[in-house]
């Protein structure tokens, strides 16, 4: 018996080890900024202790609105006793050399400065990593702990070498703790623009995970939910530097993020703004058990690569993208021997929205709804296939969000096929019928449609209420739309309270216009290379992010931390 | 026909020229002293919202009293900036404090913060009975020199109301708390003025053990409505002595009105969810069915503050007001179990049924239509306008397809005729619900 019960913690422990280590290790409870400055300032002991502790501060317009100048003054002050025997150091990104004040025990000046600092906030891109690098030289030769506390709400996602970062600062044993925003969940918001200038050297990303591992830019869908969808962690990038280095990442965000909003991107046909959803209670339990790993790049490619789950969903990805239901495709590829970074290509464009030709639209629709089932039900049957616990949790969650999510795309397509047939021609056929009042045409005069636009209606109140919609495909439609319930239902029941049961609410179902030709303007002339360079600042300023996101600093939306 | 233009112009100058004089009237009525009158012209030139006012109130508002020069600032706030900064640039030279302090905050607010000092000095040199009207100029306005001229008005307070709104004022731009400000509400604690004593005191009550808050703690065992006044002057993320927020509840049950107990449940969410349920729970019994309600209400905006049993008990076993909060609650949590009960509510008589309109109106389904149909033709005109209101969007969200021009139904909630427009909105829906 005693054999056994040895033999079993034995295989428990080799289990458990098996398993790489995700942010949720490495991620503290909380988004104030009290408790951060508190622990790390305090340090292990309630006795003074010789350290060193470098506070690198990101000084972005967010970090100043959320006074943290004078929460960092207060903690100081509430920690004198175990700073004693500390010297503080300041860092400014962004700053020529980085360090503002050297490492001191005069604690006075590190204040006085930061004050200062954080008096001209910057609204440019940072590239916090080589500031980092420059500023672990900075730590003085001796005994005693070396802390850095990297404060950086906006600028994570410019990403410059993780890894070469993350070996400098291990190997001088300086301990990383990162005060920070809450990233979404796989953001694409990036990837879907890369156009956007960038300081040298740097890349542009965002995710709270290495690769993003959720399909985005679903056909019909405004926005991807990946851009509005708080993953509960930091971005990748940072959490990977405080996992390397043996330290903590702290998220911070303003109280007023964490109330109810049914939809960022589309409209709620079944509440004004109260809906109190049964699923709106995060659990902190399930967002940790889904929280991404927070190995290095090449170590979350391996451990994806003999993933069951991700290598069904990615290679659903790459089917559903090829056949157009999908606008982008995997970043990321899967071999026998496991996987491999790929160039990111967009999907097929199916064109079914720049011309008003119904009849053929009608067709490629049903065309892709047909492939719409066929993948979910080879998607649905690879899922079945694999054994309860095998696998990495946050990839099942994402390869069974992929098959909700063809299941709607197809609800999606069917809807929009009957509209194209019923709906739209009917509303310029010669000697139709006027309407009975109230209700009157849809469309005005004799204009002739050019294309065709949608919006979404959310799905933050389920699917089932859409029962009672008049929607396009009527009864025909019905049985879709319970098979979309079913699902929906079934991966909530699992995963509403966790991130991937708030991305799945942030899809809609669409609904579709005719559009009218607009009055064409003449397009600016673009200026040759040599004539178009900026005179100002070299580095490029960070645009507003629409609809909230922690990339923009801490007014995105959030998991809250268990507060 | 010709012949008749000349007329017609002169007979539109003619209404131009009353329409002029009508507005000067009015304009000489706000230098009333009697308050009727002024108020009644103030109301009169709101409504008209005419730009014309601007050059009438240049003219003459340095003559009014200070209660009809507040009025005229606040006509002058309705009117695009481009048409008041003329004025507002020479009202800052005025010999009254109140009017220099009221153009130079405007202005400031729109961009032009080289009037902060004039604004500062108006303010400190306003009258005692300018002052509570400079105060209600001042808003959104967050500057040291400001908030630096405000705090001298704490010593010499008038009453606790003015004290309350002096701090208030204080709020937005001292975070964190002003030194100053803290020296000027401790020697507050020496005013005579037991009302003046309790805003101080809530201004400084802190956390478990504080003084302060012993001391309001006993204050508001003895003088429960003295809570409302100073509700205000509790910040959201402070935190406060348990003993406090215990005589907080208790004060709770001597509310009378629905907005008190939305104030309070503001406060108390943020100091203890679970004491804010608790104490809302225990005015589900309260004598008043006004603060039934509002508690009903503030707990169906905390989460777990009405789980879906007592609710869905509730649509049973309670008033038709709390069955209709209650299948309301239910509906925003996704449960539509409380339709029958709003459906039952909406064919009995009582004063209940314009809330049965709005609740109706917030279901989308097929079963909720025909029961706002029959409120449209109810005796009571403000039923009938919720039910039109609300089924207007309710058929814009079922039919989200179709496009509703609701005027062509020639319905009007407040015709005495009305069955016409009635018998095209039940055709139209008969008609939509067979093909569905």
């Amino acid at each position: 018996m005693r054999v056994a019960m040895v033999l079993g913690f034995l295989l428990a422990s080799s289990l458990v080890a098996q398993q790489p280590p995700t942010a949720a290790s490495v991620t503290e409870p909380g988004r104030t900024l009290a408790r951060p400055l508190d622990i790390v300032l305090g340090g292990p002991s309630t006795t003074p202790q010789e350290r060193t502790v470098i506070v690198v501060v990101d000084p972005a317009a967010s970090l100043v609105k959320a006074g943290f100048a004078t929460a960092f003054a207060t903690a100081v002050q509430q920690n004198q006793k175990q700073l004693a025997n500390t010297k503080l150091g300041l860092g400014v990104v962004g700053q020529k050399g980085v360090l503002v004040v050297p490492p001191t025990t005069d604690h006075g000046t590190v204040l006085t400065q930061l004050r200062s600092s954080l008096d001209r906030p910057a609204a440019e891109f940072q590239n916090v990593y080589a500031d980092l690098r420059t500023a672990a030289a900075a730590f003085p030769s001796g005994s005693g702990d070396r802390v850095l506390l990297l404060v950086t709400l906006e600028n994570g996602d410019v990403e410059d070498d993780v890894e070469q970062t993350a070996t400098l600062l291990r190997k001088g044993r300086i301990q990383v703790e990162v005060l920070t925003s809450e990233a979404t969940l796989a953001d694409n918001y990036w990837a879907a623009r890369p156009y956007q200038e960038k300081p040298r050297g740097t890349t542009l990303t965002g995710p709270d995970t290495a690769v993003i591992d959720l399909p985005w830019g679903w056909l019909f869908q405004v926005r991807a939910a990946n851009e509005c969808t708080p993953a509960g962690f930091a971005m990748w990038g940072l959490t990977r530097l405080a996992a390397a280095t043996g330290g903590r990442v702290f998220l911070h965000a303003e109280a007023s993020q964490t109330a109810h909003q049914c939809a960022v991107f589309a409209r709620c046909l079944f509440c004004t703004g109260d809906h109190m959803p049964p699923d709106d209670a995060w659990s902190n339990g399930l967002v940790n058990q889904l929280g991404p790993l927070a190995t290095s790049r090449g170590d979350t490619y391996a451990a994806l690569g003999s993933d069951p789950y991700f290598r069904a969903m990615v290679d659903t990805w790459k089917a559903a993208a090829e056949a157009g239901l999908v606008q982008s495709q995997p970043g990321i590829r899967v071999t026998t021997a496991g996987a491999a970074p790929d160039r990111a290509r967009p999907g097929r464009d199916l064109d079914l929205t720049d011309t008003a030709s119904f009849d053929r639209h009608r067709k490629r629709a049903e065309e892709a709804a047909q492939k719409a089932q066929q993948l979910g039900d080879e998607l649905q049957q690879q899922l079945d296939r694999i054994d309860a616990g095998k696998g990495i949790p946050r990839e099942e969650a994402a390869a069974r969000y992929t098959r909700v999510l063809l299941q709607l795309t197809r609800v999606n397509l069917l809807t929009f096929a009957a509209w194209c047939r019923d709906i739209a021609p009917a509303q310029f056929a010669k000697n139709a019928p006027a309407p009975l009042a109230p209700e009157v045409p849809a469309v005005d005069g004799e204009q002739r449609p050019a294309g065709i636009g949608f919006s979404n209606f959310c799905l933050c109140h389920g699917v089932r209420p859409f029962f009672a919609i008049e929607l396009p495909g009527g009864e025909a439609l019905r049985p879709e739309l319970e098979k979309l319930d079913q699902l929906y239902t079934t991966f909530q029941s699992r995963y509403g309270k966790s991130q991937f049961g708030y991305a799945l609410r942030r899809n809609g179902i669409a609904q579709f216009w005719v559009t009218f030709p607009g009055i064409a303007a003449k397009l600016p002339r673009n200026r040759p290379k040599s004539e178009n360079d900026q005179t100002g600042p070299i580095t490029p300023r960070r645009p507003p992010r629409e609809g909230g996101s922690s990339a923009g600093g801490s007014s995105g939306p959030t998991t809250g931390g268990g507060k | 026909m010709t012949f008749l233009r000349p007329q017609a112009a002169l007979l539109a100058l003619c209404a131009t020229l009353a329409a002029q004089q009508d507005l000067a009237t009015l304009v000489d009525q706000l230098g009333s002293t009697d308050h009727g009158q002024r108020s009644q012209a103030y109301n009169e030139l709101v409504r008209k919202r005419d730009v014309a006012v601007v050059p009438l109130l240049g003219k003459r508002i340095t003559t009014f009293p200070l209660a009809g020069q507040q009025f005229g600032v606040y006509l002058l706030q309705q009117q695009p900036i481009d048409a008041t900064r003329t004025l507002y640039e020479k009202l800052t030279n005025a010999d009254a404090a109140f009017l220099r302090a009221a153009a130079a905050a405007q202005l400031a607010r729109n961009g032009d913060r080289s009037k902060l000092p004039i604004l500062q000095k108006a303010i400190t040199k306003a009258t005692a009975e300018e002052r509570s009207y400079v105060l209600n100029c001042v808003w959104s306005i967050e500057d040291p020199g400001v908030a630096s001229a405000l705090r001298t008005y704490l010593d010499a307070p008038g009453n606790a109301g003015f004290v309350v709104s002096v701090l208030q004022h204080l709020r937005p731009s001292e975070k964190p708390r002003s030194p100053d400000t803290e020296r000027a509400v401790l020697a507050l604690l020496a005013n005579p003025d037991l009302a003046i004593r309790a805003a101080a005191l809530a201004w400084l009550a802190g956390g478990p053990g504080d003084a302060h808050a012993k001391e309001l703690a006993t204050v508001l065992r003895a003088t429960p409505e003295r809570l409302w006044q100073i509700l205000f002057l509790f910040e959201a993320d402070r935190k406060l002595d348990p003993d406090l927020l215990d005589a907080i509840g208790t004060a709770m049950a001597k509310a009378t009105a629905k907005h008190q107990i939305s104030q309070i449940t503001t406060i108390l969410r943020a100091q203890n969810a679970d004491f804010a349920v608790t104490a809302l729970r225990s005015l589900l019994t309260h004598t008043n069915e006004e603060v039934r309600k509002g508690a009903l209400e503030a707990l169906a905006t905390i989460p777990g503050g009405l789980d879906q049993p007592t609710l869905v008990r509730m649509l049973t076993d309670s008033a038709p007001e709390q069955q209709l909060v209650a299948a309301a609650t239910l509906r925003r949590m996704d449960d539509v179990s409380g339709l029958a009960t709003v459906i039952a509510l909406a064919g009995k008589k009582g004063n209940h049924l314009a809330e049965t309109a709005r609740v109706l109106g917030g279901f989308r389904c097929d079963d909720a239509v025909p029961p706002l149909l029959t409120l449209l033709d109810d005796g009571d005109a403000n039923v009938r306008q919720t039910a039109w209101q609300n089924l207007q969007t309710q058929w814009r969200d079922l039919f989200p397809y179709r496009r509703f021009d609701f005027a062509t139904s020639g319905y009007d909630p407040q015709s005495a005729s009305r069955s016409a427009g009635l018998a095209t909105l039940r055709s139209w829906w008969d008609a939509r619900k067979t093909k569905r």
